[in-house]
């Protein structure tokens, strides 16, 4: 287990692999934003993604409905109206995937890596206390990440 | 030429978004070939010739790492140039599928350029 690597640093590892994924992926530009209001927050849809290694925790993202559906045309190259529920569940769910390989790749280089699959969970979803937690937004709509490490 | 490519990943999108950067990136594919994990890679290699195969490392059933493994150890499969892409791109992971006979290790996220400078090395052709 790494003894070095603080939550803090998770965090920033997070941002910064979340905008890498989403301009090198979609195409797609975030900026650092306050924390979404509750109301906003708990519309998300939200993906789940464990993760084992040189670090043992969580990672959670929620997606704005709007930007979910635009990442997936962008990222299937199809009109936005014409993406299905499944084809968005898959794209949010790759893309929760990325963000937090990226991340841990970045912070934890010479360790090995495990990544549980991504799983949807609700956006209301109870939370383990511990979580650091950013947001962003696009022109499509917001992300908010949360990370922690047990 | 036509290439014959097999994509190993277990998410349809990600199969669905390399699929077409390839076509996009100018190679003429005769066929893509995809398998949700390594054993239906496996499979598929049984019955269908690949000039390459991509293939992500974190999967059910049978991951990537082990889908390596096993074609390393074929006569018949382990000519067949293979490069990695995943998230994982940690040093012991790179190392240990580059060992396994990976011939390019991609990290996502990755630009198109990226994924078609790794086939054109692999394939030893430009587009």
């Amino acid at each position: 287990m790494s003894t070095t690597v603080t939550p803090a640093d998770l965090a920033a590892a997070v941002a910064g692999a979340a905008g890498a994924v989403l301009e090198t992926m979609f195409f797609a530009e975030l900026e650092p934003c306050p924390p979404v209001e509750e109301e906003e927050r708990l519309r998300m849809m939200a993906v789940r993604v464990g993760f084992d290694g040189g670090l043992r925790g969580e990672f959670r993202i929620g997606f704005a409905e709007r930007l979910a559906r635009a990442l997936t045309a962008a990222f299937l190259g199809t009109d936005e109206n014409d993406v299905t529920e499944t084809e968005v569940d898959q794209v949010i769910r790759e893309t929760a995937n990325m963000i937090c390989g990226a991340a841990l790749s970045r912070i934890e280089a010479d360790e090995d890596m495990r990544l549980e699959t991504p799983a949807l969970t609700g956006a209301s979803a109870e939370e383990p206390g511990g979580f650091l937690h950013a947001c962003f937004v696009t022109p499509d709509g917001s992300i908010c990440t949360g990370v922690r490490i047990e | 030429m036509a290439y014959r490519v097999l994509l190993v990943d277990d998410s349809p999108a990600m199969r669905a978004f390399i699929r077409r950067v390839i076509v996009l990136s100018g190679f003429e594919l005769d066929a893509c070939i995809e398998a949700g994990d390594g054993a239906e890679a496996l499979e598929r290699l049984g019955r269908e010739k690949v000039d390459v195969i991509l293939t992500d490392i974190n999967m059910p059933r049978m991951d990537g790492e082990e889908l390596m493994r096993q074609l390393s150890q074929s006569p018949d499969f382990r000519d067949i140039p293979a490069v990695v892409v995943s998230t994982d791109s940690t040093r012991p992971r790179i190392l240990r599928m580059i060992g396994l006979g990976a011939q390019g290790y991609i990290a996502k996220p990755f630009s198109p350029e990226s994924l078609r400078e790794a086939l054109e090395k692999v394939l030893g052709c430009g587009v």
